[in-house]
């Protein structure tokens, strides 16, 4: 293994850990919702929900965004950036699920532009601040570790793998799980998380922010629950 | 390809069709029945039953400075075999201070329907926006739920040049299971709802919509803020026609709304 090799994996592992302090552990995307109404609620409905989110809503959203953020931050094409962050926002029409992804992309920013003096992103994280560009999660996630030089494959592969734990960990928690039962689950997503990965970088256009109607009605009702512990 | 176009203009405070341009199989007409009223209300009326195979619908709409239109439609769209596919897109251009709504009736792809239809929704400084979108899962009671091949609706709504609504309404059923949890569950009809009304808070609208969505039984909805002037609705029923009553009444009370604040602004020129 090379020294860089080394270098990016443990860039890669600090970025998606989920214990970083961005706060991803107090989004639940509408599983809170799922939850209450007791349509997740044991080991098999957890893992349709997991499964699917990542399967009809990250891949064809945030993952997508991901992507072409790593491209553009390669490029150091500050623009499409910007541009993509504007779309990113439009196409989230929940708006926990919109505020929840800045709360984030916006603690990433501020973690990352202490640690390294890339240009592009302190030029990013300026626009963020001055409220000239929403600053998305996905976003950010995608064009810091282009600046960090890792590999796009292994970006994905991270970045699914932090949602997939987030989601985990939170039905452990709420449905509630056993840690192993959670554990198994996640481990079964590796296969999953691969296939999604070459699925992303051969994505059909057309699918691009695809709508998923009733993960959205979660999220908006998630707004007027009688009792939330999340987020969203 | 079936073309038409609507441009609005001004006479007397009132809001009248300027300009408008149709080639078969539409027709549009105007329907106003109380000719006091500001808002105007056109109907696009079709000589066809739905789309063929290679339909290529082009609407355009400029909903001029200052005037206030309610476009309808006349029936259910359905759309028929369509090996090849059909389209259509549909382009506004609401001006300052204009207002235009519109909620056409449900669409509804039949088995082997290939459809394709863009929106494209620009608004300027104090322009109103309600729009809304009901899709079928097909003619359900001949058996066909999902049977169609390709349904996509992309709309795109621009607020002062900047992209500011996106939604993507893609359905492939041989690529994504409909049943599944997080798309379409125990449903068969999606219907989507936008406003965007500097002149009204989004959270009274988001609380006059959730009581209206309220009222009905065997639906799922949500109501969620885009912004301090915008709210988004969504829901999943089982009936189209509900769906659409219940969309219908809320226009009907955002166009009342929107009728009477302008007879005020009328009456206080003539003062």
């Amino acid at each position: 293994m090379t020294h860089n090799t080394q270098r990016v994996l443990l860039e890669l592992l600090h970025i998606s850990d989920p214990t970083l302090p961005i706060g991803g552990y107090s989004h639940s995307n509408g599983l809170e919702t799922y939850i209450q109404q007791k349509v997740v609620k044991d080991v098999d409905t957890t893992r349709e929900f997991v499964q699917n989110m990542l399967i009809y809503n990250y891949k064809y959203n945030d993952g997508l965004f991901v992507r072409d953020a790593f491209k553009y931050g390669t490029e150091q094409n500050l623009e499409a950036l910007l541009k993509l962050d504007n779309e990113s926002h439009a196409l989230k029409t929940p708006m926990e699920l919109r505020d929840g992804s800045l709360k984030l992309g916006m603690r990433l920013l501020k973690i990352y532009v202490r640690l390294h003096d890339y240009e592009l992103m302190h030029s990013f994280f300026k626009k963020v601040k001055n409220k000239e560009t929403p600053g998305h999660y996905a976003i950010v996630f995608g064009m810091i570790t282009a600046l960090l030089g890792a590999e796009i494959k292994l970006v994905l592969s991270a970045f699914y793998y932090n949602a997939a734990v987030n989601m985990v960990t939170n039905s452990v928690k709420m449905v509630p799980l056993g840690q192993m039962d959670g554990q198994e689950i996640l481990y079964n997503m590796h296969d999953l998380i691969a296939t999604l990965v070459n699925d992303t970088l051969t994505l059909d256009e057309e699918m691009r922010g695809l709508c998923n109607p009733a993960f959205d009605i979660r999220c908006m009702q998630h707004e007027t629950l009688y009792s939330r512990l999340y987020m969203s | 390809m079936g073309q038409y176009s609507i441009e609005t203009g001004l006479y007397q405070e009132r809001t009248i069709l300027k300009d408008t341009y149709f080639t078969p199989p539409f027709n549009v007409v105007e329907i106003r029945e109380d000719k006091t009223n500001p808002l105007m209300e056109v109907m696009i009326m079709s000589s066809s039953p739905g789309f063929f195979n290679l339909d290529d619908y082009k609407i355009e709409i400029n909903v001029k400075t200052d005037t206030l239109l309610n476009l309808q439609t006349q029936s259910y769209q359905r759309v028929y075999d369509t090996p090849d596919g059909a389209r259509q897109e549909m382009k506004v251009i609401i001006e300052e201070d204009a207002y235009f709504s519109h909620v056409p009736h449900p669409s509804v792809p039949h088995k082997g329907a290939i459809f394709e239809s863009k929106n494209n929704i620009n608004l300027a400084k104090n322009s109103v926006l309600i729009w809304g979108e009901i899709l079928a899962c097909g003619r359900k009671l001949n058996g066909e739920s999902f049977a169609f091949t390709k349904y996509s609706s992309l709309t795109e709504i621009y607020r002062e040049g900047k992209l500011f609504y996106k939604d993507n309404l893609y359905l492939k059923p041989s690529a994504v299971d409909f049943k599944t949890l997080g798309q379409y569950e125990t449903f068969t009809y999606q219907a989507n709802f936008v406003s965007i009304d500097p002149f009204h808070s989004a959270k009274d609208r988001m609380a006059f919509i959730s009581t209206v969505l309220a009222e009905e039984e065997d639906i799922l909805f949500g109501v969620s803020q885009l912004s301090e002037d915008a709210c988004a609705l969504r829901v999943l029923g089982n009936s189209g026609e509900q769906l659409f009553s219940a969309l219908k009444k809320i226009q009907k009370q955002l166009d009342k709304h929107a009728n009477a604040l302008r007879k005020k602004e009328i009456e206080l020129k003539l003062v």
